[in-house]
């Protein structure tokens, strides 16, 4: 009697770890049930730019303690090569790496970076459950820019393109909190690679008591 | 100090058990359990964190403190406590729970169908294929930088110790199959700690139940099939777990203090499976790291040709290149151990022992270095990563258990320079060296009777630990060159 209960309960067990190890039964925790704030977040070489629903850029992602946000992070390279440069500008206008605002150092370093594939970020928000990797290298096909995509932001969004990813939090600590790309190695260098450290967005994702 | 205040201070004759604190906490009933519960708790927190917390390395809790933390502590613990992981490990008690249907308590009744564990298999055979399945997946698939693989690993052995032991009489996972089981026993045998029978006497004239080996209606018997009042010598799979004490009826079993690495040399039957896995493992950990530094990269290229590319850096032709060179290494290190045995045999121009005879006594002599070399690459890794430890503990503090949230960037801190992790990477290995030579020398005395036969034997085999040592030396110092 023992023995088949033990088999049972084994029986169970081993069938709901190989559920998991199959992604049939997800192990992941809920988010509350209800409509979501949405936001758009560009991960650019090396920064972020944030949106509305409405596609408005804005400073930075304000919401109140206890609301749900839903954040659809749109890698540049989801968009043709000309807004990336045009992103990538952005960073010509900041202090990176040691190198002072307007170097012409940082262009060439980010063209290495290019260069070596260095494509994806991880997303992450301080404090929060939102570590999210980005995955351009299918619509990338081995190409440095996408070639055939979408034109702009809100065609990549109104076509939900699948170089998109989402991620629905409940925002439950007040504060402002640093969105930043937090893949790293050891040495500190990250899958963005040389201008990695300065992808932080300082205090941009705001929690209203 | 002396007297009869200071004498419950000390272990007499360096048997811990005679200690009067020490004896009436062993000789608890639920004396293993008590010690597995803080374990089972933190493994708790672990398999929670990897399985659904944070999957970047160093954020997550469950990654970090088990490829950190804990395989740090368990080649520390070899050096002092022998098998003292498996006392408190709660994958294998899970295991032991399952079949005794009992926490501690010794119950008449038990599940599962206590099937012997199969003949052929009662070996180290196929431990050691595991260990090396274990190490390939760290190497090949880098385990100990995915939370998810750190999961599942737990999960797997969790639940193949409870289906073996529900078969299978004792602890049969343990014994044979657990992936460290093979690794464990073999760094065991250079512990400062062992347990033993006090009187052989005793147990061979006096006692006609055998109640370490068979249990009795008070205790169990040994959980690893071992018969502590015969003949074992060696801690090789002793797992601590204190039942033969508690279940000795002449009181006749000592926990003692002794020089470390004792076994290595004084073991009367060393046997060829335990031969063949510290070969493997002295493999593992000398040669593979030079022949992957060596090959990896054009091995890879050269497969990338033939085989379909998959997604880096667990793409198919590395994969099968690290495979490929996990056979190369092990073989070498193998072929290397039995050739200078050969050598050996050669050196000392007399027939007996065989080539196959110093083999199996000559490769125990080599895991001091195999130990210290793993020390050695830990210890770079544990000082690069202090930072990680640090990050990942706030990670956990911000969403206890769950570990989902990013606590930031990641904190890069190098507690010394290059120069200085490689002048204690060779200490370490220095001294892997130097105890390696020393049980060589101990095994050859035995061995030879003859004194100059005994040194012409131990001078090839001491001719491959150096070798071997400045290989080690060469692939830890590449970063500096």
């Amino acid at each position: 009697m023992a023995t088949a209960a033990a088999l049972v309960a084994l029986t169970a067990l081993s069938v709901a770890a190989v559920l998991v190890f199959l992604g049939r039964l997800p192990l992941g925790f809920p988010q509350r049930g209800g409509t979501a704030t949405v936001f758009y977040v560009v991960a650019y070489h090396y920064g972020f730019a944030f949106y509305d629903r409405d596609l408005n850029e804005i400073e930075t992602v304000s919401v109140k303690a206890g609301e749900s946000v839903t954040l659809h992070i749109v890698p540049v390279h989801a968009l043709p090569e000309a807004a990336f440069r045009q992103y990538a500008e952005r960073s010509m206008k900041r202090a990176i790496g040691g190198l002072p605002a307007g170097d012409p150092a940082i262009r060439r370093k980010l063209q290495e970076d290019l260069d070596l594939g260095n494509v994806e970020h991880i997303v992450g928000i301080a404090a929060h459950p939102v570590y999210l990797a980005t995955d351009v290298a299918p619509v990338l096909r081995g190409r440095p820019f996408r070639e055939n995509g979408p034109a702009t932001l809100r065609e990549a969004v109104s076509q939900g393109d699948p170089s998109i990813k989402s991620v629905t939090v409940t925002a439950k600590r007040v504060g402002a909190f640093d969105v930043l790309c937090v893949d790293s190695g050891m040495d500190g260098a990250g899958t963005c690679g040389w201008g990695h450290t300065a992808m932080v967005a300082k205090g941009a994702f705001v929690v209203r008591p | 100090m002396s007297g009869p205040a200071s004498r419950g201070l000390r272990a007499p004759g360096g048997d811990l058990l005679r200690w009067a604190p020490i004896r009436r906490l062993v000789g608890l009933r639920a004396f293993q359990f008590l010690v597995i519960v803080p374990t089972a708790a933190v493994v708790g927190v672990v398999l929670l964190s990897t399985a659904v917390g944070i999957e970047h390395p160093s954020f997550n809790f469950g990654t970090v403190f088990t490829w950190v933390v804990w395989w740090g502590a368990l080649l520390l613990s070899f050096l002092v406590l022998g098998r003292a992981w498996c006392l408190v490990c709660p994958l294998g008690a899970l295991g032991e729970w399952v079949q005794r249907l009992s926490f501690w308590r010794r119950v008449p009744y038990t599940a599962g169908y206590h099937f012997r564990w199969p003949k052929p298999l009662r070996n180290m055979g196929l431990a050691s294929a595991l260990f090396i399945v274990f190490v390939w997946l760290d190497n090949g698939y880098g385990m100990s930088n995915s939370p998810r693989m750190t999961a599942g690993l737990i999960v797997v052995i969790a639940l193949g110790a409870a289906w073996i032991n529900l078969f299978f009489e004792r602890r049969a996972f343990c014994r044979y199959v657990c992936p460290l089981t093979a690794f464990i026993g073999l760094c065991s045998l250079f512990s400062a700690l062992e347990l033993r029978r006090r009187e052989a006497g005793t147990c061979r004239s006096q006692c006609a139940t055998k109640d370490c080996f068979r249990g009795n209606d008070r205790q169990y018997g040994c959980p690893m099939g071992e018969f502590p009042g015969g003949a074992m010598d060696t801690n090789l799979h002793c797992i601590l777990c204190t039942e033969c004490i508690k279940g000795c009826p002449h009181d006749n079993i000592a926990l003692r203090v002794r020089p470390p690495g004792r076994d290595l040399w004084a073991m009367r039957r060393p046997q060829a499976d335990g031969a063949v896995a510290a070969a493997v493992i002295v493999g593992l950990t000398t040669v593979l790291p030079l022949v992957l530094l060596l090959l990896l990269p054009s091995l890879r290229r050269a497969l990338a040709g033939l085989l379909p590319a998959g997604a880096p850096p667990n793409d198919f032709p590395r994969l099968a290149a690290v495979g490929l060179l996990f056979a190369l290494g092990i073989g070498v290190g193998l072929g290397l151990v039995w050739g200078f045995s050969a050598l050996a045999r050669l050196s000392a121009r007399q027939a007996v022992p065989t080539a196959g005879a110093l083999f199996a006594s000559f490769a125990y002599a080599l895991i001091p270095m195999a130990l210290f070399k793993m020390m050695a690459d830990l210890l770079d890794h544990a000082l690069r990563t202090w930072g990680a430890l640090v990050d990942a503990t706030r990670a956990l503090a911000l969403d206890f258990p769950l570990n989902r949230v990013v606590p930031g960037r990641v904190t890069v801190m190098h507690l010394l320079g290059p120069g200085s992790v490689y002048a204690l990477q060779s200490a370490l290995v220095l001294c892997g060296l130097v105890w390696s030579l020393y049980a060589l020398w101990r095994i050859s005395e035995r061995l030879f009777g003859d004194r100059r036969a005994a040194l012409a034997a131990w001078v090839p085999m001491a001719g491959l630990c150096l070798v071997l040592t400045l290989m080690s030396l060469w692939t830890l110092g590449i970063g500096l060159l």
